[in-house]
């Protein structure tokens, strides 16, 4: 579900030499390439500072813009969970992917910020409409078989906690405990929005599907 | 759907839920789930937006150059993290400095004191903003002085002359530093001279360049109006109080003061009125606003850059200072010499070093704004991405604030008329990279301002130019639905 992406090589230092792995480095199950790299980036490499940022912009990018609706927001909570993690790159053990480690922080500098545009008002949902268009091209692979339309026009009609709430279960991999954690709410709270969520979601497909709209053919 | 399916569906539905929430699902449960899915369309189609919700991850997010872009900015952020941090800004004083909080400042602008010259420098308890207006009419003036039926000294609050240089006359007759000027007069200045007038004690500042002829239609503190007839008129203002106007005026236009730097030309013998602004913005005719570095040709609508020479001579006609490191202070400040200020409009080699600190280049500019708004400043980078359009106009790194400083209007500054035209800014100089995200930046910020019919024009041209786009195929369905 959740998967690497543009798995560029870990570079030498600029310096020409590679850092030390640390003892826990080496053993089974640690990350030690992408260990090795946040090491770098913790000293203020700047080869290896660019080559993370390269790495994780897109899909930092995306899990933004998955949470939050306007372009613009997602393009500072993007910037900001990518600065986040460069700075926070000591704290990374290599125990987890580094795109799993990353979205964690992705998702909670995305919240915080959803959360600080609702406090302010700054966009109601009218006005986000246009914005929670895809940047780019939905690819047909992404689509459902026999989903009526795009998963995400789905999404967007749904009241904020709800999606996110999705989002991060089904898009993100996230259990509901971790959703719990991440959200600041019980685990109840987050299964009863899972469930209001998929009813939602439930009831918009069966309508697409019983006034024939469809994103095959058409008009059914 | 016959009852007996609906009761099928409602049973996948349930399925479906405790499948989504991990639960494990008995055997023929699971068997069932599987099995109805393939035979129902309806549970067919809810199967594939699930499915097809966890493949959203490996979507494209961000068109290369984009994410070229914010990785820049991720960098330049990063690298200024690595500074000395600079001291803390009273929430005010970001925009608006204070003038005793300067006193280095101040130090710079050396006065030279002249009878009745009232100062400028003594009184500053609140924030001071600068307004620089020019003014070029295409007709040339008479050298007709008057002034209006009862007016006089004595007629209501004037001005008072307060540098001088060259054929300098009201109502006709030469004035000397220290006269005051009555509310109706007629300013004019010969060839190679200057007249510089304050009004309120000093709080307002007003050069008149050479050959030039100005009129003091309004001048009560709440409402006050010159109107230009010929020539170049700069003026320095602190902020005015709410409900207060300064406007200068000509024959085919006006504009009025509503926040600190704006300036009007119309050149000569083109009848045309041009609307210069060095900081803040300037409200235009019916509302129309000019920012910082920009100019507004309003009698052909078209909108450009301010040329630095320009803004370097209107300023120093006024004897104002604007800071060249403003992009790293973000505190848009400006000081007003007391002084009067030098007749030629270019600063001697001599004085300018003292003065002015040599400005930062435009890619330092553009990333301490960018440093500004990684820190989620974003006031602040809207204010650096304005220097820097003003201090380096002609660069391709004030095309690139330009936008994003639309992007920041359009976003969390919450100004879809300021991201208007500041998109409409960057399409007019020419377009470039990111023509195309301008482009839908602006039908989105005419969508915000609810202006349908331009909106449904906007998206049309789109369409036209961008079929294949993403925000194409949207945009289509937008039409198709009828909703601009």
């Amino acid at each position: 579900m959740v998967r690497n992406i543009h798995p560029d090589p870990v570079p030498e230092t600029t310096q020409g030499k590679e850092a030390e792995l640390p003892a826990e480095g080496r053993g089974e199950g640690i990350h030690a390439e992408d260990l090795r790299l946040m090491q770098l980036v913790a000293a203020s490499d700047p080869v290896a500072t660019r080559t993370l940022a390269n790495r994780l912009v897109q899909r930092v990018h995306r899990v933004s813009k998955s949470i939050l609706r306007a372009p613009a927001d997602a393009d500072d909570a993007a910037q900001q969970s990518l600065i986040e993690i460069i700075t926070s790159a000591k704290s990374y053990r290599g125990d987890s992917s580094l795109e799993r480690w990353s979205d964690r922080i992705v998702v909670r500098t995305s919240l915080r910020l959803a959360k600080g545009r609702q406090k302010h008002g700054a966009r109601n949902e009218d006005e986000s409409e246009l914005d929670a268009l895809p940047a780019e091209s939905a690819s047909p692979d992404a689509l459902g078989d026999d989903a009526p339309r795009p998963v995400k026009e789905y999404l967007a009609e749904l009241p904020e906690a709800q999606r996110n709430a999705l989002v991060l279960r089904h898009v993100m991999g996230y259990s509901v405990q971790e959703i719990a954690d991440l959200t600041d709410v019980s685990p109840n709270t987050v299964k009863d929005r899972l469930l209001r969520g998929m009813k939602e979601m439930r009831r918009l497909i069966r309508r697409d599907v019983a006034i024939g709209v469809g994103q095959k053919g058409g008009s059914a | 759907m016959s009852t007996s399916d609906e009761a099928l569906c409602e049973r996948w539905a349930e399925l479906s839920d405790r499948k989504m929430l991990d639960e494990s699902l008995a055997e023929d449960d699971a068997r069932f789930y599987e099995e109805h899915a393939k035979s129902c369309p309806v549970c067919s189609a809810e199967a594939g937006a699930w499915a097809s919700l966890a493949d959203l991850p490996d979507e494209p997010s961000l068109p290369d150059d984009q994410a070229e872009a914010l990785v820049e900015r991720v960098l330049a952020a990063t690298e200024a993290k690595k500074l000395p941090l600079r001291e803390e800004r009273e929430p005010e004083a970001k925009k608006l400095p204070l003038r005793e909080a300067e006193p280095a400042e101040a130090k710079k602008l050396p006065l030279r004191e002249e009878p009745g010259v009232v100062s400028l420098d003594e009184r500053r308890t609140r924030n001071r903003l600068l307004a620089g207006t020019a003014a070029v009419l295409a007709v040339a003036a008479g050298v007709v002085l008057y002034l209006r039926a009862g007016a006089g000294p004595a007629a209501g609050p004037g001005a008072t002359l307060v540098g001088a240089s060259g054929d300098v006359r009201v109502t006709g007759e030469p004035v000397k530093v220290g006269a005051a000027i009555p509310m109706g007069a007629r300013i004019n200045v010969g060839p190679g001279g200057h007249a510089c007038l304050a009004f309120d004690e000093g709080r307002v500042k007003t050069c008149l360049g050479a050959s030039s002829e100005l009129a003091l239609a309004k001048t009560d503190a709440a409402d006050r109006e010159l109107l230009l007839t010929e020539g170049t008129v700069v003026t320095a203002l602190e902020k005015l109080a709410p409900g207060h106007h300064f406007t200068v005026s000509s024959p085919k236009g006006r504009a009025t003061v509503t926040g600190t730097v704006f300036s009007v030309t119309t050149p000569r013998g083109e009848g045309s009125l041009v609307v210069r602004v060095h900081e803040g913005s300037v409200e235009v005719g019916a509302g129309r606003a000019v920012e910082a570095g920009q100019e507004l040709d309003v009698t052909r609508g078209v909108e450009r850059l301010v040329d630095p020479n320009v803004r370097d001579q209107e300023l120093s006609l006024v004897g104002v200072t604007l800071p060249r490191h403003a992009a790293f202070a973000p505190l848009p400040s400006a000081s007003v010499a007391s002084a009067e200020p030098a007749p030629s409009p270019a600063p001697s080699a001599s004085e300018a070093p003292e003065t002015q600190p040599k400005p930062p280049s435009a890619a330092e500019m553009l990333s301490a704004a960018r440093a500004l708004r990684a820190q989620g400043n974003s006031a602040g980078a809207a204010e650096g991405y304005r220097r820097l359009m003003a201090v380096h106009p002609k660069s391709a790194e004030a095309r690139a604030a330009l936008l994003s400083l639309a992007e920041l209007q359009l976003g969390p500054l919450g100004d879809p008329a300021g991201a208007l035209r500041s998109y409409d800014a960057y399409l007019r100089s020419g377009g470039g990279g990111l023509a195309q995200e301008a482009q839908y930046g602006r039908i989105q910020a005419l969508r915000r301002l609810g202006r349908a019919a331009e909106e449904r024009t906007a998206i049309e041209a789109f369409v036209k130019a961008y079929p294949n786009s993403v925000q194409a195929r949207a945009l289509k369905s937008r039409l198709e639905g009828g909703s601009p």
